[in-house]
């Protein structure tokens, strides 16, 4: 007999609704694009707020980055929604006690800051662009120059601190956003494999790595495309930065798990059950193994040897590949790892994921790729490339 | 629906919410029982007010060995059960 809703297999003793996989491939393509999100704005902040000279090649590549990833942060959910129409009710009809309204704010909050630091950043751009063009981009270009032509040493002055006090202000905001998905598993005591205080910090670190990663691609993929030196100083800082972060999500990942197992709660058997069986190799294999400890020992060895050169930029683009792999992996093991566990702590759920279908793999792949179709049109636009002055200086020194 | 402990809401998909039982609300309302309890075979539901000192509920769950799911968690749900499986409870 076909079951009119699709059904999840099932072992042991689960609860009758369990049966349905709520939650599926898109709730974990969502903190995927979120941490992408705030790790290319770290990278950015490491250059406009912490004056990080040698990331200056890749600093306005990630302040874009971050500007287009965020554009797609609410597809996967509204994609997900029953009714999307009503996405924004929560912040509409707000309540102190709602943390979901409390985040729309605060999304909308960082979406602003962006965009208007992408604005200071590239005001003597486009104002050039508008003074020397005069086709239909040239008429773009006189709008978004918002009538403001000054690009006198007073009003880049006044645009640097500008571009410094929000670069500041994005720090916590664009951290806030994504740590804020990490507060919503961990509150949820429902769900043993969630419920923890370390999972905001978790996914934050997790984050950072992967938007770092996620600029070493993109600025060896660019450099690349355009048949340019890649700034070998620059490629190393961001190694050093995948690096060191790591460090840190390896350690915290490790705690949080063993924080799970040493309590061992109501429940723990079947986390056991569950990790040394259908997440053996999700989790240990290919989050960590692969994607983690693969990564860290290889960059430790070129850091160790001072590997440079091609074979530098092979490596550190391999790692890269690796991170944003295993950090996807990451939050595939916590959206859908965490629904596999029953809540009865008795019983597993098997998710199936659909090749096709609004919440099929196919559309998964399209929102992850869509933001880098669009960065690629953005950049066509606001070239983040060193070589095309004039470009506001940075407010660092 | 992530965040209930028993699993009780579900995804409504026809309507495009998500929804949970309400004990027929419809019903309970003009003082029927809900549908479940009326239909069962073997009378093994028993629905009322616990605040009602007289009710079956009340009576039942005074006169015999109850037990909720997940007693650990401190929800003290309103669903009592009485000669639980071990592997259930």
């Amino acid at each position: 007999m076909e079951h009119l809703i699709p059904f999840a297999p099932y072992t042991g003793w689960v609860y009758p609704n369990e049966t349905v996989f709520e939650w599926s491939v898109l709730i974990a393509v969502y903190p995927y694009l979120t941490g992408l999100v705030a790790g290319a704005f770290t990278v950015s902040s490491l250059y406009q707020v912490f004056g990080f000279q040698r990331l200056k090649p890749v600093a306005h590549l990630a302040l874009l980055t971050s500007l287009c990833f965020m554009i797609f942060v609410p597809t996967p959910l509204l994609l997900h929604l029953g009714h999307p129409e009503r996405a924004m009710n929560a912040t509409l009809t707000p309540h102190w006690t709602s943390a979901m309204a409390a985040f729309g704010y605060f999304a909308s909050f960082y979406v602003l800051l962006l965009i208007l630091e992408t604005w200071f950043a590239y005001r003597p751009y486009i104002v050039a662009q508008a003074q020397r063009r005069n086709d239909l981009l040239g008429r773009i270009y006189r709008v978004l120059t918002l009538g403001s032509y000054d690009v006198s040493e007073h009003a880049m002055g006044y645009d640097r601190k500008w571009i410094f006090a929000l670069a500041v202000t994005g720090i916590p905001a664009a951290h806030g956003l994504h740590g804020y998905v990490g507060f919503m598993y961990g509150s949820l005591k429902s769900r043993e494999w969630w419920a923890s205080d370390l999972m905001p910090v978790i996914f934050l670190f997790s984050a950072i790595i992967s938007g770092v990663a996620l600029l070493i691609v993109l600025y060896v993929a660019s450099c690349k495309l355009r048949r340019i030196p890649i700034d070998l100083a620059c490629l190393k800082g961001l190694a050093y930065t995948v690096w060191a972060f790591i460090m840190v999500a390896i350690v915290l990942e490790a705690l949080a798990f063993a924080n799970i197992v040493y309590k061992g709660r109501e429940g723990i058997d079947m986390i056991m059950e569950y990790v040394t069986g259908p997440l053996l190799i999700p989790y240990f294999l290919l989050q960590f193994a692969i994607g983690l400890f693969v990564p860290f020992l290889a960059l430790s060895y070129m850091i160790w040897r001072g590997t440079t050169g091609k074979a530098l930029i092979v490596w550190v683009t391999i790692c890269a590949a690796l991170v944003l792999f295993s950090v996807f992996m990451m939050r595939w093991n916590v959206v859908i790892g965490g629904q596999e566990i029953s809540k009865t702590g008795k019983g597993l759920i098997f998710y199936h994921m659909p090749f096709f279908g609004k919440e099929g793999a196919l559309v998964a792949i399209a929102l992850t790729l869509a933001p880098l179709v669009v960065l690629l049109g953005l950049i066509k636009v606001l070239p983040p490339w060193d070589d095309h002055a004039p470009l506001a200086p940075t407010a660092a020194h | 629906m992530q965040a209930c402990p028993y699993g009780v809401r579900y995804f409504d998909e026809e309507k495009g919410v998500s929804d949970k039982c309400t004990w027929c609300y419809h019903r309970i309302t003009k003082g029927l029982e809900p549908a479940c309890v009326e239909v069962c075979p073997v009378g093994a539901r028993i629905f009322g007010d616990t605040n009602d000192k007289q009710s079956p509920v009340s009576l039942f769950i005074r006169n015999n060995r109850v037990q909720v799911l997940k007693p650990e968690s401190g929800n003290a749900p309103n669903v009592f059960y009485v000669g639980i499986d071990k592997e259930v409870n």
